[in-house]
């Protein structure tokens, strides 16, 4: 008699490595950035076979996996998630953890570990990840038994994405990703004790900010990444619109209100617009949202809207009264916050005060903007910027890295949706932009990705090119090629008597550097071929890499010195030479 | 102006948690003149830590504020210590869930 055959009872187990994979896909995730190593080797093994199900993509350095991760979750809202080895390969990880951190961006990195019984011994490729990154996550934890993978990781997944996003790390030895079990059932975290991540709405606040907002004559609203993180956008537009009160954004809030809106006030902060910086001094009321008061956007604190009444809206309570002392404070998340602030408020006009942000506009128009429009000399970053917002289409996702060409097109690029600006804010991460637009181009198939860099920051992760090469990502690539390090050279003349110390760059022949990686390239010096050749970089069907040589010794005006208040803005280089004292 | 802060506060004993909350301190630059920690008697999941340390009211109203957004991190509350008790945190430390150090008397 033929007897079925009984399953061997190790057939119905899974590895520790296996039981991560289904997790990630339990949690929703496609897609992997990543780069092996002795440490992790259970986990890619186990990878071979999920092909079908998770995509993984190997960058060139841990740091390009960090940093793609980030740009797949900015341009998505969905968590980015990205796989390192023990050692090297973890604190490779670490300066996308602190930009992820810093700019509340949800995504959890995985990191192998050497075996538990080898902790602390100083085994080969041994680094306490947990204590070194700990400073730089929202969260992180060590994993060293397959049963604790799935609790591990879906509290991972909870913690990124909930409350003020920010990156999870999990550690997983290697004799846990090795263990076979049977699998846990994958049950997604959807509260935990100690931690509360979406406050209540009170109504009290609501009442109490509406009320000042009801009452003040020059009232302005200053958006950050929380009203794009919390999907606020339209809220926002329907509390400005029926308030009549106007709306500028921090770096990271750009997109959060239409620049060509009527009421858009413009972008704050250091290279921000002077009409927005100057009445920050003049205003009654701030409506701050979503936003942490970060330095680059007041300036010298002491002397930052004295005048004004100030509510602060922010799911962050660590961040209500850290810098600005609130006279209201609104601990939500910005779209409720908003919703209710809509429906609490009066419709009101504030006309004469718009027509102040107009009139200093008109200072900004001819003290910088005319200047820049002249089209004589070298070219300038700011009409390569200017004819690319002409011509992308409205859905294009810009990714700055960090320098002069950042604050440019921050200004000159009109931001008209959320999430169409993928920028490394807080911590100002130089070599950010070309790992961040491959994320997100993966996140975004058939958006078109433009990687705005400068010939510094490009040079910090160009090696991501072969990612693009390997992948035929669509990321476009926009090198300002001034051969300087050109946001240090700009404060080296101001700050420090044109002393450029050691921030001329000799750079390589970039179009050969792309084309060794199989990607078109082209180099421009002259203006008149700018719009044909960004017409060509947007056309293109796969990766397109565009160098554009511009000024040498060009300057990003206005400027708030470091030190200075808001309203003391340069709007050009002043008549002396001597440096201009800073604190 | 600075002075002794009673600080208390009770979280989940996670690895890493101490240097968690001490990292918080540190990055502000606070002096921690006490700290004493320990699990719950009856359940090793849980623990609390008592601290003195030298600040400003109003730091201590921040560093709480970074305290509590740690995830591990349950409540955390702090009291002014009465300069003429400062043996008393000795004792307070032993109680860590009482809400200021007069409780105890
Ligand atoms: C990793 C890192 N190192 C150093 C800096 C300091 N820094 C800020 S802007 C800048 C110059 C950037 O030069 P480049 O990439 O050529 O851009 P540009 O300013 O010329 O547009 C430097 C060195 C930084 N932000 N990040």
């Amino acid at each position: 008699m033929d007897v079925l055959p009984m399953k061997n009872k190790d057939e119905y187990l899974l590895s520790g490595a296996e039981i991560l994979l289904q997790g990630l896909v339990a949690e929703g995730v496609d897609t992997l950035f990543g780069y092996p190593g002795g440490a992790i080797m259970p986990v890619y093994d186990a990878l071979y076979d999920y092909n079908d199900r998770l995509r993984h993509i190997l960058v060139r350095h841990e740091q390009g996996a960090v940093h793609a991760a980030q740009g797949y979750a900015r341009a998505s809202g969905r968590v980015g998630v990205a796989l390192a080895t023990s050692g090297p390969g973890a604190t490779n990880l670490i300066t996308g953890l602190a930009d992820a951190m810093i700019d509340s961006t949800p995504i959890v990195c995985i990191t192998g570990q050497v075996f538990a019984h080898l902790l602390g011994t100083d085994a080969f490729q041994e680094i306490d990840v947990v204590n070194t990154t700990n400073p730089v996550t929202k969260w992180n934890v060590q994993v060293t038994e397959a049963a604790d993978i799935v609790p591990a990781l879906s509290k991972a997944f909870f913690i990124a994405r909930t409350g003020r996003p920010g990156p999870v790390l999990v550690d997983i030895t290697k004799n846990a990703q090795n263990e076979r079990i049977t699998p846990p059932e994958y049950r997604p975290c959807r509260s935990l004790r100690t931690y509360s991540p979406k406050p209540e709405l009170q109504p009290s606040q609501v009442l109490a900010a509406a009320a000042l907002i009801n009452e003040a004559k020059r009232p302005y609203l200053l958006a950050g990444q929380g009203v794009i993180l919390s999907g606020g956008t339209d809220a926002l537009r329907a509390f400005a619109e029926k308030t009549g009160i106007p709306v500028a954004c921090t770096l990271l809030g750009l997109g959060a209100f239409p620049t060509g809106h009527p009421l858009y006030a413009g972008f704050l902060g250091m290279h921000g617009n002077y009409a927005a910086n100057v009445n920050t001094n003049v205003c009654d009321l701030i409506i701050a949202v979503g936003m942490r008061f970060d330095d680059r956007v007041t300036g010298n604190v002491a002397t930052y809207a004295r005048q004004a009444r100030i509510i602060h809206v922010d799911i962050d309570k660590a961040e209500i009264n850290k810098i600005v002392r609130a006279d209201v404070a609104v601990h939500a998340d910005a779209r409720e916050a908003l919703e209710a602030l809509t429906a609490q408020c009066l419709p009101n006009r504030h006309d004469e005060w718009l027509s102040s942000f107009r009139q200093l506009s008109e200072v900004e128009d001819a003290k910088v903007m005319r200047q820049e429009a002249l089209r004589d000399g070298p070219v300038r970053m700011t009409e390569v910027v200017h004819d690319l917002f002409r011509q992308a289409p409205e859905n294009t996702i810009i990714v700055t890295d960090v320098g002069q060409h950042q604050m440019v097109t921050s200004r000159y690029f009109g931001f008209l949706r959320p999430r169409t600006h993928i920028t490394s804010g807080g911590a100002g991460t130089m070599g950010f932009a070309l790992p961040a637009a491959i994320g997100a181009a993966l996140a975004m198939p058939g958006t078109p990705v433009v990687a705005v860099v400068g010939d510094g920051g490009f040079q910090m992760t160009m090696q991501e090119l072969g990612t693009i090469m390997q992948y035929r990502i669509p990321v476009k690539i926009v090198l300002l090629n001034n051969s300087f390090l050109g946001m240090v050279r700009q404060w080296q003349q101001l700050f420090h008597g044109a002393r450029y110390s050691f921030t001329e760059i000799e750079n390589p022949d970039f179009v050969q550097v792309a084309r060794a990686y199989n990607i078109p390239a082209t180099r421009i010096d002259q203006r008149e071929e700018l719009p044909d050749v960004i017409q060509d970089l947007l056309a293109a069907e796969g990766p397109f890499f565009l160098e554009v040589v511009v000024a040498k010794e060009d300057n990003v005006f206005p400027m708030v010195p470091a030190g200075a208040g808001v309203a003391d803005m340069l709007l050009e280089l002043p008549v002396t030479r001597a440096p201009i004292q800073t604190e | 102006m600075k002075q002794d802060i009673n600080m208390f506060l009770i979280a989940e004993n996670n690895f890493s948690v101490l240097n968690r909350i001490v990292n918080i301190l540190n990055r502000r630059r606070v002096r921690i003149r006490r700290i004493s920690a320990h699990e719950e008697p009856d359940n090793f999941r849980r623990g609390s830590v008592s601290m003195v340390i030298h600040t400003t009211t109003d730091m201590a109203e921040k560093v709480k504020l970074q305290l509590e957004k740690l995830i591990e991190v349950e409540a955390v509350s702090y009291h002014l210590q009465p300069p003429l008790l400062e043996t008393l945190a000795v004792t307070t430390m032993n109680y860590p869930m009482a809400a200021s150090a007069t409780q105890i008397l």
